[in-house]
């Protein structure tokens, strides 16, 4: 069974993961999520948690309700999604790994920008 | 009281597998030994029927399996309806019970008819369509089978059924008679399970005993006795006149319906005294203590 | 249904139930809405199998309490038509074939479908003509599981239904739940030992503790009233300064401490550490914990 970390509310961490899967394409921009039951069933949740999480995608502007039809992934949202990725890793992750390569002496050059 | 049903049919899913064993193993026994074992009869009495003898053994068959499986089947409710309140207590699944939207009183009332009403009812009927391959066996063997195939069934059936009538009537009306006494029992059992019969038999024994020596009351021995007396009448209240009738000769079966009905009637007569409303009164103050005893978790742990 | 309050399914006020001069059940208030799964947690003894009797009419009690718009202990027959009860262990008759306690349900149970009891089995590993008595202790539990589920009741009350399952079929009972149950419109009550892994289904939680209600909220209320700081053992006398609820270990080595506060503590205090979000579980030990266990806990 899935389990939560305690670094943040499940709600939000239920978003993140749905984040990162809409980041690889599933579903696809303009496609329906899946319903509050069928995620409810899958990760094992009270369906008012999920309806938090897909609440909190939908503030971020990554989801979008239309009228007796649910929730859908909106134009855009993958571009947006990757935009506030590179935002958080330039603002956050990458100074913090910067000041790991200053410390370890580990100049531009030595990094393998080529291999895959 | 539409929950009734369902409930009357758990008995029937629980039991009906002991029930068809109670029914078919007796005739069964009965049926090889007929048909293997030896068969004496006096040569007086053959004498003294004639040719009715046939006739007779017929009626005798039915009768005499259906009262047989009848006792059998009174016998074994009686155990069963003892050990009522704390039936469902061994496997635990009186929780189960207790969480169903059925009434407390439905669910006390329910095995109480099947076990003291249907059961030996039932068995009784069973008894007369066993009786039936009985007497064949028995014709066959005493006097050969074609005498059984040519016996005048159509005169007969009237006394055979006339006598089922009789007991089938009767039953309720003993169970009315007798309802302080299994009530009692069954109340009994909520806290003593079996030993509640060793208590009430004790207990009325010892106690009328010592009622009717050191304080001479024989309240408590003339009632209990008087209780005993009036449900073995309400079953079969004349029954010396029918002994009579039967030794006078093969007449007799045509008297049976009017000797059933004339009976009966007397055991209907016997039914406004103060010794039965006593008696159901009392028999209502257990069933209601029954309630309330199952209404507070009917001792189940938690 | 209560005209009043047509979305509250159960409503006590200063509920008590006493056995003598114990209170099993001390003085509890709280209500149940419609559309939610509520966890019922309280060590063994603390009153949550009294409370659950009570609602359903088993046991009496002093001060008020509605369920579904009965009286429980009067209306106790009405009230089990809309709604189910499954006491503690698998207690299902033993001499009974499934199909025997189908066809008694049918009639006993106005809202019991038979048809939808029987491909709710089909997912288990029961047949219909097993006697229970041959039946292992979990397929018990899971044939009593899915015969309630088939009723179409507006409130469940479970106490402890996982007891005996594996780990496969408690998963598939919490699916379950989740598919049948949760409609927006009916509401589970369920007390259940297995704190960790139910959390994730709530969305509310009893506390009860020695027959009080320690605690009677929702858990999106919880996450923002209860505060958890993860520590290094450094700071653990400044942490211990801010009176927490509990203090306890989240894992090995020195920086493995964490503290629950009830509200968020001062901001200097936060600052010492990292916020985390507190666990039922160790919410559970804080406000349940006898008083002298606290220095053994830490």
């Amino acid at each position: 069974m899935q389990t939560w970390d305690d670094r943040q509310p499940i709600y939000q961490q239920l978003a993140d993961m749905l984040a990162a899967q809409l980041l690889d394409g599933d579903p696809l921009e303009g496609a329906a999520m899946p319903s509050v039951r069928a995620l409810a069933g899958r990760y094992l949740l009270n369906p008012l948690t999920v309806n938090r999480a897909l609440k909190a995608l939908g503030d971020e502007g990554l989801l979008e309700n239309r009228r007796g039809l649910g929730l859908f992934v909106m134009a855009g949202a993958r571009e947006r999604l990757r935009a506030a990725e590179r935002n958080r890793f330039l603002h956050s992750e990458w100074p913090r790994l910067r000041e790991r390569l200053r410390r370890l002496g580990i100049s531009a050059q030595q990094l393998n920008w080529e291999e895959r | 009281m539409n929950k009734l049903l369902p409930l009357l049919r758990r008995e029937w899913l629980q039991y009906r597998f002991g029930w068809a064993l109670m029914v078919a193993v007796p005739l069964a026994i009965t049926l090889l030994l007929l048909a293997f074992g030896e068969i004496q009869i006096g040569a007086d009495d053959a004498a003294r029927v004639g040719d009715k003898m046939p006739a007779l053994l017929a009626v005798a068959s039915m009768a005499g399996s259906a009262a047989v499986l009848f006792i059998i089947a009174s016998f074994s409710s009686i155990i069963i309806v003892a050990g009522m309140a704390r039936r469902d207590h061994s496997d635990r699944s009186i929780e189960f019970w207790l969480s169903l939207p059925a009434t407390h009183s439905a669910s006390l009332a329910a095995p109480l008819i099947v076990h003291l009403l249907l059961v030996p009812a039932a068995a009784l009927l069973a008894g007369m369509a066993g009786g039936v391959l009985v007497s064949m066996v028995l014709l066959t063997r005493v006097v050969g089978f074609a005498e059984w195939f040519t016996l005048p069934w159509f005169d007969l059936m009237p006394a055979v059924l006339a006598l089922a009538a009789r007991l089938l009537a009767g039953l309720p009306l003993a169970i009315l008679w007798l309802s302080p006494l299994i009530m009692l029992v069954v109340l009994l059992s909520a806290w003593f399970r079996s030993w509640s019969w060793v208590i009430l038999g004790v207990g009325i024994g010892v106690g009328s005993q010592l009622l009717n020596r050191v304080f001479g009351q024989p309240l408590l021995s003339d009632v209990t006795l008087g209780l005993l007396m009036q449900a073995r009448s309400a079953l079969v209240h004349g029954g010396e006149s029918l002994a009579l009738q039967s030794t006078a000769g093969g007449e007799a079966l045509g008297q049976v319906p009017t000797w059933a009905l004339h009976d009966l009637g007397l055991a209907l007569r016997e039914l406004p005294s103060p010794l039965l409303a006593g008696g159901l009164l009392f028999a209502a103050g257990c069933f209601y203590l029954l309630v309330l005893w199952r209404e507070r978790g009917a001792g189940a742990a938690g | 249904m209560n005209a009043a309050e047509p979305n509250v399914l159960v409503k006590a006020s200063h509920l008590s139930v006493r056995y003598g001069a114990k209170a099993a059940v001390d003085d509890v208030s709280f209500t149940i809405p419609k559309g939610r799964i509520v966890g019922l947690l309280g060590h063994n003894g603390a009153g949550k199998t009294t409370l659950m009797k009570a609602m359903v009419g088993l046991t009496q009690g002093e001060g008020e309490l509605s369920v579904l718009g009965f009286q429980p202990r009067p209306q106790r027959a009405q009230l089990l038509e809309q709604a189910c009860y499954i006491p503690d262990v698998a207690i299902l008759p033993r001499w009974a074939r499934v199909e025997d306690l189908i066809s008694l349900m049918s009639g006993i149970h106005p809202r019991f479908s038979a048809e939808r009891a029987r491909s709710l089995l089909r997912r288990t590993s029961v047949g219909l003509r097993d006697k229970v008595k041959t039946l292992s202790k979990g397929m018990v539990v899971q044939a009593h599981l899915a015969l309630v589920a088939a009723i179409d009741a507006k409130l469940m009350i479970l106490d402890e239904p996982t007891l005996g399952l594996d780990v496969l079929s408690r998963k598939a009972f919490y699916e379950m739940l989740i598919d049948e149950w949760c409609d927006g419109e009916r509401s589970v009550l369920i007390s259940t030992h297995q704190v960790e892994e139910i959390e994730s289904l709530l969305s509310d939680v009893l506390m009860l503790n020695e027959g009080k209600l320690v605690l009677s909220i929702s858990l999106e209320d919880m996450e923002k009233r209860f505060v958890g700081v993860s520590h290094d053992a450094a700071v653990a006398e400044q942490i211990a300064a801010a009176h927490p609820l509990l203090r306890y270990r989240t894992g090995a080595g020195p920086s493995g401490n964490a503290a629950i506060f009830d509200g968020a503590p001062p901001e200097h205090v936060q600052a010492l550490g990292q916020r985390i979000r507190p666990s039922l579980v160790d919410l559970f030990v804080a406000l349940t914990r006898k008083p002298e266990l606290d220095r053994t806990h830490f």
